[in-house]
């Protein structure tokens, strides 16, 4: 069944790219195909406004940027995970299964 | 926090930011371009476009994280304001300059206010502290120089202070000392290594550091216990124990010896403990030691003692003043006449400390905040100015498309940055400023060495010279809103004609003329209140007289009783050790070189102990009081006072000659009205005395009392255990002060120099408060002067331009340039003139204030007053003279042409 990809919630989008980097340090465009291929093309996410949300990540600390060789030696920008980011992103966390399951609450009632 | 400052860094590296991001955008786009490429797409740009999005808007999205819009937006304005500063570079400098002088100047000012009236005495709780004085009910009517304390403090005697001790106990905790502040026999003398010095010690009941408030530095005050106990416990001040202990810590509990009581004899006492450095209880000179004084030796009707006291937790100062008007009762004498009996009055121990220089110190912030609201107008009247100047660049950025709120905080950049620059430089000129007036405040003022720079007021200050400054660059914004912006563009030459702006110049101008001209009355009547002072005839010369005070307490110096013949009082006759240290002083002082000549006497002019004497004429029951002074037969010559009538005193005036005296003129005209004096003779406990000369009165107390009849007798015939040297100089001599030293200390160790200075030193000491504060307030209305007239300057060149056109015409018309001249300068003299009147008018009216701060000048003073008048108008017209002579160069056909 492919149903039709939902895009992202807005403030969602940290949180994914957050999760994403707990598996390992990626450029924009690895972030990108893991968040596709995780949600199994379920999610669509305009693959450019990536760029922005990393520049508010970094400004506020939760990850760090370097410049590195791509396999194909390519120069790439490799983004990792901080230690505040693995904090934010278990606030985050706990704060989505909240809303998700008031929402279910809410849904199947009456 | 953390974010921005993140952002703030980002916001100065944007520019390699961006191209990090392209860089790394365009990778993201060639890997979705070669994925589509692999599934062999057709389409791969516009699918790979889809994907990834528009990069000009990520790339503007991701710009948005690297700025902090306000932050861009002050530094742009920042930037722009430093260009119109570079553009008008004198102008800007002149405006931060004239702002920072009047920060700085009130920043100092008030750093010594502050030091003197407010910052609280080193004791706990100080506002509970109040000292007790004896008040009578009749005070002398005194319309003199209140420059000096206002109110009489007689200390009360031992027994009314120790009736306050005791009935009063319930109000106020009291403590009685006797000072060594003109008392003898609360003074001891320490040897030094290499001198005798007195110390200026007190006695105090064993409470006084309780009473106070204050807690030792090292070991422990005073307790009520060593009365009993410790009798001769004593405490030390930081500065003598630095100064004479070598600043030991292990003072503390070991014996002293001090030469003390009336015959200096050699005593033993324990230190208790040391004060800290800020300790001080006397003001201006402190205090350095305090030994017991036992409670029962207070209770004496005869000696006055001092007394502080604190008021019990809960008990109002007027409670306890309301308390306090029974106890006198119950130690005077009944019979006296209700006017002649005393009250008791309480004053708060601040009010005390500060009194003398309370009035001179407000005269002087007052003065210097005119100076700091000189400085605003002066300010803002140039910013008005200019304002007017810049309408037309205003309404250009309106016309294209500055918004009003752009303007509005474009021109608030301006102020503030011109308000930074200032306080800035005031806050210099304050901290430069500040530890000189530490040295320069005369020695009458108390706590100066607490004088310090106060960041609260400087910021109070500069506070409000921004304040003054926004609101006088804002002024165009507002009334740019008012302006239509096509008719300002249109206006030619950039020149417009505001005629409320023009008001406001006017104004201002005037008003500043008027802070200008109260200053500068109130110096003119300062100076010449100094110049009459210090012109007061003396009646001898001082210059480049050395003096020093000696007083021979040891008991060998004392007077030795012969004995009568059985049943008569005996008569006393110098001890021959008095005799001899005064003979061996003057010849061994005689051989110094570059002394010619030296001399005796028992009082030094301005400073010392005048004895009162009060005497009559054989047979007669009339007497009269006098000065009593005990000099040598050089002391006359050396301070060049010459007989008016008969002889003074010789080497044949000694112990066996008949008792000879000279008296003043005024003593003379007193005694003997119009007798003539000579041969008279003068009645004694111990035999008569007739009068040889007649001197010219001596002005012998201050410049500003008049001379008090005086008598002389000659030292040979009744030496003094007070000797004060009188050493007349050569110009250029040197080490004399040394050599007197060394004589003394030669003749006996334990006598000390004291107060060795010279006469004209003397003599400007006493007048050195009125002449740090004439020459402070003048210097300060020097500078309102100054101000006055660069904001002169200012509006007449402005009025120049404005009036460019309607000058060109009159040029035409074939006027003369000097009526054109006139009339440009009409327009800043004239409101100069009528603002000056209105200072003075100030002055005038507040005549009765200003009073207390002259000596033998009115302060409604006709001429002076013209004379300021005069000096504001001549000034203003010089000022506005030199602006105005551009008119002549309007050239007609230009200006009327460029229309």
């Amino acid at each position: 069944m492919a149903a039709k990809p939902q895009s992202v919630l807005p403030g969602m989008l940290d949180m994914l790219i957050l999760k994403c980097l707990t598996i390992e340090p990626m450029h924009g465009y690895g972030i990108a195909q893991s968040l596709t291929r995780i949600a199994r093309d379920a999610i669509r996410v305009e693959e450019g406004s990536l760029y922005p949300a990393l520049q508010r990540l970094r400004q506020k600390g939760l990850v760090t940027a370097s410049w590195r060789q791509t396999a194909n030696n390519q120069r790439a920008r490799y983004y990792a995970i901080t230690a505040g980011g693995r904090q934010a992103l278990g606030e985050q966390q706990a704060g989505f299964d909240d809303l998700v399951n008031a929402v279910r609450r809410i849904l199947r009632s009456a | 926090m953390r974010e921005w400052l993140t952002r703030l860094v980002d916001t100065l590296r944007r520019g390699r930011l961006e191209r990090e991001l392209q860089e790394e955008m365009r990778h993201h786009q060639q890997e979705i371009r070669r994925e589509l490429a692999n599934d062999g797409r057709v389409d791969a740009d516009r699918e790979a476009h889809l994907r990834f999005g528009s990069a000009a808007r990520i790339t503007e999205d991701a710009r948005d994280r690297w700025s902090i819009p306000w932050a861009a937006h002050v530094l742009q304005d920042c930037r722009h304001a430093f260009r119109m500063f570079r553009r008008s570079r004198w102008f800007s400098a002149g405006a931060a300059l004239t702002l920072a002088a009047g920060i700085g100047a009130n920043g100092a000012v008030f750093a010594v206010l502050r030091a003197v009236l407010v910052q609280p005495l080193p004791y706990a709780d100080p506002d509970r502290v109040v000292m007790v004085w004896r008040q009578q009910i009749q005070r002398p009517p005194s319309s003199r120089d209140l420059l000096r304390p206002v109110f009489q403090r007689p200390a009360p005697s031992g027994s009314l202070a120790y009736r306050i001790h005791q009935d009063a106990a319930d109000v106020v905790e009291s403590a009685t000392y006797l000072s060594w502040q003109g008392n003898l026999e609360a003074q001891f003398d320490i040897r030094l290594e290499d001198r005798a010095e007195r110390l200026r010690g007190a006695l105090v009941t064993p409470n006084f550091f309780d009473v106070l408030g204050a807690p030792a530095a090292l070991g422990r005050t005073l307790t009520v216990n060593d009365e009993a106990e410790n009798p001769s416990a004593i405490v030390l001040s930081d500065g003598l124990w630095r100064r004479a202990f070598g600043a030991d810590r292990g003072i503390i509990g070991r014996p002293i010896t001090l030469l003390a009581q009336r015959g200096r004899v050699p005593t033993v006492y324990t230190v208790v403990g040391v004060m800290p450095p800020d300790f001080d209880f006397t003001y201006p000179e402190s205090t350095e030691a305090w030994a017991i004084l036992p409670w029962r030796s207070v209770d004496s009707p005869t000696t006055g003692y001092w007394t502080v006291a604190r008021l019990r937790p809960g008990i109002t100062r007027e409670a306890a003043q309301a308390r306090m008007a029974g106890i006198p009762a119950t130690v005077e004498r009944p019979d006296l006449p209700a006017q002649y009996r005393d009250t008791i009055r309480l004053e708060p121990i601040g009010d005390w400390v500060s009194s003398d220089t309370r009035p001179s110190l407000l005269l002087l912030s007052g003065v210097a905040l005119l100076l700091l609201l000189i400085a605003c107008t002066t300010v803002a009247s140039a910013l008005f100015v200019r304002a007017t100047e810049r309408q037309r660049e205003l309404a250009l950025r309106a016309a294209i498309g500055a918004g009003s709120g752009r303007l509005l905080r474009q021109l608030l950049t301006e102020g503030a940055l011109l308000a930074t620059m200032g306080a800035i430089g005031g806050s210099l000129i304050a901290w430069l400023v500040a530890p000189a007036l530490r040295a320069l405040v005369p020695p009458s003022v108390p706590r100066a060495d607490e004088i310090g720079v106060d960041v609260w007021l400087l910021a109070f200050f500069a506070a409000m010279a921004a304040a003054t400054t926004i609101a006088a660059t804002l002024a165009p914004a507002w009334r740019a809103r008012r302006v239509d912006v096509t008719s300002a563009l249109k206006q030619s030459g950039g020149v417009t004609t505001d005629r409320s702006g023009a008001r406001w110049r006017l104004g201002l101008i005037g008003a500043q003329s008027a802070l200008a001209a109260t200053m500068l009355a109130l110096a003119a009547l300062l100076i010449v209140s100094f110049w009459r002072l210090s012109g007061m005839p003396l009646g001898y010369q001082g210059d480049g007289v050395l003096t020093v005070e000696m007083r021979l307490l040891s008991r060998k110096y004392q007077a030795v009783r012969a004995p009568g013949p059985p049943g008569s009082p005996g008569s006393y006759s110098p001890s021959p050790f008095l005799v001899d240290f005064q003979e061996q002083l003057l010849s061994r002082v005689r051989t110094l070189p570059g002394v010619p000549e030296v001399g005796i006497t028992s009082a030094v002019p301005f400073r010392g102990v005048d004895f009162t004497h009060v005497l009559s004429r054989t047979g007669a029951k009339r007497s009269v009081a006098g000065n009593a002074r005990f000099v040598d037969t050089g002391f006359f010559s050396v301070l060049r006072v010459t007989p008016v009538r008969g002889r003074l005193f010789t080497e044949a005036d000694t112990l066996g000659s008949p008792r000879v005296m000279v008296i003043s003129e005024s003593y003379a005209r007193q005694m003997f009205g119009t007798e003539d004096p000579i041969g008279q003779t003068i009645s004694a406990r111990d035999g008569t005395t007739t009068v040889v000369g007649i001197v010219a009165d001596l002005r012998y107390r201050s410049f500003d009392e008049d001379p008090y009849p005086a008598i002389y007798f000659p030292i040979r015939q009744a030496p003094s255990e007070l000797m004060c040297l009188v050493a007349r100089m050569q110009p250029g001599a040197s080490g004399v002060e040394a050599a007197v030293r060394g004589i003394i200390r030669e003749l006996d160790p334990d006598v000390p120099a004291m107060k060795m200075t010279t006469v004209d030193r003397i003599l400007a000491t006493s007048v050195s408060d009125r002449r740090f504060y004439t020459v402070a307030t003048t210097t300060l209305a020097g500078l309102a002067l100054f101000l006055t007239v660069v904001g002169l300057v200012v509006v007449v060149s402005r009025a120049v331009v404005e009036r460019q056109r309607e000058l060109a015409i009159r040029v035409a018309l074939g006027a003369r340039p000097s009526g054109l001249i006139g009339s440009v300068m009409r327009q800043g003299v004239i409101p100069v003139a009528l603002g000056a009147l209105a200072g003075l008018a100030v002055v005038w009216l507040g005549s009765r204030y200003v009073q207390q701060f002259l000596f033998q000048t009115a302060p409604r003073d006709w001429w002076l007053h013209a004379l300021v008048f005069a000096v504001i108008v001549t000034t203003a017209i010089a000022a506005a003279f030199v602006p105005s002579r551009r008119v002549t160069r309007v050239s007609a056909a230009a200006v009327l042409k460029g229309e």
